[in-house]
């Protein structure tokens, strides 16, 4: 599992420690399910999101 | 009395649009479930004289012409302050009408206001901290769902004849579901979304809460189509999307699915859908147990896009911690730890998931779920116990519906029973991208064989 508390520090994000501890736990369970998925994408999987330059001089 | 019935009355003479909006003002007055943030009498008091005098010079704008209706508060209306149900916006008010608002005007349609709401939109509670926890009609000790919590509150209640609601992982259905109301999720892009606080760009969905199935194709009837200021706006032709009286169901195939939808569920919600995809049955509709995709991947990968999208759209704000509740807050600080990466392979995921389900509808017209898992929780309470153990509130009422919108799918909740607590029970049907006349023709075909509840009790 990555360490939520590290990546925080080291974005310097100014989250409490009180508040950093209450993260954790749902960050794992979606990483847990998310992970997996990741893994045997096809590089040329495009993402679902896209400009459509054509429409926009209308 | 439903959008229809009050229409007819209009016609006929029975009634004016200024008695309609002065009872609907009175009944905002002595509501008991903290429905609203801002009523906006003197606009709706006007915008009913001016319909009234259009009707007597024979100018009718269509069925909602007069109708008092009201908005979540996160859609922009002219010279009304859009708090989205947070205090980082004060009590800013737009300039102008976002494309729905403007919509419903046109339609002839009298807006009272602006309703409570789960601050953000980002929750499934409507406990907002704010402007206070909105009560669900049926009982009010038990939430109202969310995020529009305010818009099912108030259809339920019989404050409204319909209400506009946002729903970016279940917001429109969950409340629809445990406040016993119709509500509808149409296709992403048959909305606009201009003018609408954003909470996650490529989630949010705009629709309505409504009484009946007809009443809520007819306010689709007047916010749907093309709109050039939004960018995901899309161009297809809008039809009528009311069901025929005597709409018929005979032939279609509806599927039952066999994997996940029924799982962890409570005995009665299993209870009431399975009965009414069975009066399905019994209609013509040929009822077809189908395998779906990964549900549970699909709200994954929902649930990332979500969390980084919100995240993205509140950063400017974040500097002042203080102005948010705890839960929006612990969702904002997760979202700020999701990698650029995953957030770009979630849209990846997207896409094959989309092709995946795609497929689906090769097979089937349709597919009938329960909405939420179990009926409405009590107002604070944070987990509820399926399947022998317990689940996180939010993750569970959102379990059902959150997918839908990863794939824009249009989703129709109807109810479908009262548990033995006397709450409402929702059963949501599901259909192909831009078949929002087909599931709400099944939904009215159910409604009209006796499916729904009756109505909510006052003062309950």
């Amino acid at each position: 599992m990555k360490d939520w508390k590290t990546i925080a520090k080291a974005g310097g994000m100014d989250i409490p420690a009180a508040d950093l501890d209450r993260l954790t736990g749902p960050l794992d369970s979606l990483e847990e399910t998310f992970r997996p998925l990741v893994k045997d994408l096809a590089p040329e999987l495009e993402p679902a999101i896209g400009m459509r330059l054509e429409e926009e001089g209308e | 009395m439903t959008i229809r019935e009050a229409a007819d009355d209009l016609r006929a003479r029975k009634v004016s649009a200024g008695e309609l909006t002065a009872a609907a003002l009175h009944r905002i007055e002595r509501d008991t479930h903290n429905t609203f943030i801002t009523v906006t009498a003197e606009h709706a008091l006007r915008r009913a004289r001016e319909a009234d005098a259009e009707l007597a010079a024979g100018r009718d704008r269509g069925p909602l012409h007069g109708i008092p209706i009201a908005v979540k508060d996160l859609f922009a209306m002219r010279g009304v302050r859009t708090t989205g149900g947070s205090r980082i916006h004060g009590d800013q008010a737009a300039g102008y009408d976002s494309t729905v608002v403007a919509r419903l005007e046109a339609a002839g349609a009298v807006i009272l206001g602006k309703l409570n709401m789960h601050e953000l939109a980002y929750g499934i509670t409507s406990a907002n901290p704010y402007f206070g926890a909105v009560r669900n009609p049926w009982n009010a000790k038990h939430s109202p769902g969310g995020s529009s919590g305010g818009s099912g509150a108030a259809v339920a209640a019989g404050i409204l004849y319909a209400a506009m609601g946002s729903d970016t992982g279940g917001s429109i259905r969950i409340p629809a579901a445990f406040c016993g109301t119709v509500g509808l999720k149409p296709t992403y892009g048959r909305v606009s979304r201009y003018g609408v606080l954003p909470l996650s760009y490529s989630l949010d969905h705009m629709g309505p809460l409504a009484r009946t199935v007809r009443d809520a194709a007819t306010v689709l009837n007047a916010i749907a189509g093309h709109d050039r200021r939004d960018d995901t706006s899309s161009r297809r032709a809008v039809p009528d999307f009311v069901p025929r009286d005597g709409c018929s169901i005979r032939g279609l195939s509806i599927g039952f699915p066999l994997n996940f939808y029924f799982d962890r569920m409570d005995a009665d919600v299993e209870s009431a859908v399975r009965g009414a995809i069975a009066r399905a049955e019994s209609l013509g509709a040929e009822v077809k147990p189908v395998a779906v995709p990964d549900i549970a991947a699909l709200n994954a990968v929902a649930r990332v896009i979500l969390l980084a999208e919100a995240s993205a759209v509140m950063e400017p704000y974040l500097g002042d911690r203080t102005k948010f509740g705890p839960d929006v807050l612990a969702l904002l600080d997760q979202g700020r730890l999701i990698p650029a990466t995953d957030y770009v392979n979630a849209q990846r995921l997207r896409r094959k998931m989309q092709r995946e389900f795609s497929a689906l509808w090769t097979e089937i017209d349709c597919l009938i779920t329960p909405t939420t898992p179990s009926p409405a929780p009590q107002i604070g309470q944070t987990t509820v116990r399926l399947g022998g153990r317990d689940e996180d509130a939010r993750l569970s009422a959102t379990r059902l519906v959150r997918g839908i919108n990863l794939l824009g799918l249009p989703a129709l909740s109807i109810p479908c029973g009262l548990s033995p607590a006397g709450l409402p029970i929702g059963m949501q049907i599901a259909g192909p991208a831009f078949e929002e006349a087909l599931i709400l023709r099944i939904g009215a075909a159910l409604e009209d064989s006796g499916v729904g509840i009756p109505p909510c009790p006052p003062n309950s």
